[in-house]
């Protein structure tokens, strides 16, 4: 987490390889991701990685049960193989009732939902969420931030979050600071109780200047 | 689902959007049919005595007309495209490959051609009607011009928006090509420059 400006989302997209950068290396499984050519980037990226946006980014023209599956049947899966991932996923974030609903009738926490039940279903080493709660009210963002912190349990798959919201950050398991750029500390959760973490996220961040919004 | 489903749904739920693209592609048909079958229209060429002068002459004023359709075309494909950034980006994401998306929008395109071209035809059989008769009235002959549609005039209009439907695929592509991952971290789209079409679409919205 850090302030306005201080580089989060360009770190991701960096890590995400979905922009260049001029120095450095990303290594994600063992493979140095900046040796891969484009068309290996591109099956490495669909295979090993999810993503999840402020805005969702949900089709339209699809309900969200196909929404979800999009992933799955651009990589041309069998439909019982696509039924079988769906339902824990489904399931564990609770959109079960409404996956034959297109994205126009449900609401912003349901879509955000389901477009963490798209980045999930591949399976990936690794899920990319920029701003996840950013769109979404108080409520459900509890409720998403809980869900994304038990899809971390159950499908061990590693969630990196970039949120300006301490309280949103007091979810995870680790937080760092950046600021201009640069990283300026860093928490580990450990044992504590998140309440625990979430006032020394705070502490951190005044201590840092605490010009947050 | 396959990628020719989806083509279908996309056309099929994404109507409203398609609308401003399909408004033009329409008007294109019905604007060059009405002059093409005017050309070959045979109660006209019956009655003139100087039917290549007369046919020359249509004929120059609808390549004229084409090539005026071609950049309105363009132009409300690049309109709906730069819309549609977006859903590119994110099929691009997860994994399509530009050709394939390429691939699903000639689909779409021809889709639409199709639609707009049975509508266009018979919008512009009857323009080219009322056409003909004031062409009749003004040249002080008093015949009477049939609704009719020419083949030659239909295979001419086929023909020509296949082109069309290939040459906004291809710049479809191009714009694909150019898609940036990066916008798609970028809450709501911005608009630039597209200031006519912007109002249009406000207005429609």
């Amino acid at each position: 987490m850090g302030p306005s400006g201080s580089g989060k989302t360009t770190l991701m997209n960096v890590l995400s390889t979905i922009d260049k950068f001029s120095g450095g290396e990303v290594w994600l499984e063992e493979q140095a991701l900046l040796d891969l050519n484009k068309k290996a980037l591109r099956t490495f990226r669909q295979e090993r990685m999810g993503f999840i946006f402020q805005d969702y980014n949900l089709l339209d023209t699809l309900t969200i049960k196909e929404n979800i599956l999009l992933p799955l049947s651009l990589r041309k899966f069998s439909s019982d193989e696509m039924e079988r991932r769906l339902r824990p996923v489904i399931q564990a974030l609770n959109i079960e009732e409404i996956q034959d609903k297109y994205p126009t009738e449900v609401s912003g926490g349901q879509k955000q939902r389901a477009s963490s039940a798209r980045a999930i279903i591949t399976n990936p080493a690794i899920v990319f969420a920029d701003e996840p709660t950013g769109a979404l009210d108080s409520r459900s963002a509890t409720q998403l931030l809980e869900q994304l912190a038990s899809l971390n349990e159950t499908f061990q798959t590693t969630i990196l979050m970039i949120t300006h919201d301490s309280y949103a950050a007091s979810f995870c398991k680790r937080v760092i600071f950046l600021r201009d750029g640069g990283i300026v500390n860093e928490l580990y959760k450990g044992d504590q109780s998140q309440s625990d973490f979430f006032d020394r996220i705070l502490h951190i961040q005044s201590a840092m200047g605490g010009n947050q919004r | 689902m396959n990628l020719l489903n989806m083509t279908f749904r996309n056309v099929q739920r994404n109507f409203r959007v398609y609308t401003i693209y399909l408004f033009a592609m329409i008007t294109g048909v019905m604007v060059h049919f009405t002059f093409s079958s005017l050309m070959y229209n045979q109660d006209i060429l019956d009655v003139l005595n100087n039917k290549e002068s007369f046919q020359t002459g249509v004929s120059i004023a609808s390549v004229v007309i084409f090539l005026f359709i071609i950049f309105f075309i363009l132009y409300a494909n690049s309109f709906f495209m730069k819309q549609r950034k977006k859903e590119f980006g994110l099929y691009l994401l997860l994994g399509m490959k530009e050709s394939q998306i390429t691939r699903m929008v000639f689909v779409e395109n021809l889709l639409i051609g199709s639609f707009s071209l049975v509508i266009g035809i018979l919008l512009g059989g009857l323009l080219s009607k009322f056409f003909g008769m004031a062409l009749m009235n003004l040249m002080q002959y008093d015949n009477v011009i049939t609704l009719n549609f020419p083949y030659q005039a239909i295979g001419s209009t086929i023909i020509l928006f296949l082109l069309l439907a290939i040459i906004a695929s291809i710049q479809s592509f191009f714009m694909i090509s150019r898609v940036q991952l990066v916008e798609l971290f970028h809450a709501k789209e911005k608009w630039k420059n597209r200031y006519l079409l912007r109002s249009l679409w406000q207005l429609y919205r």
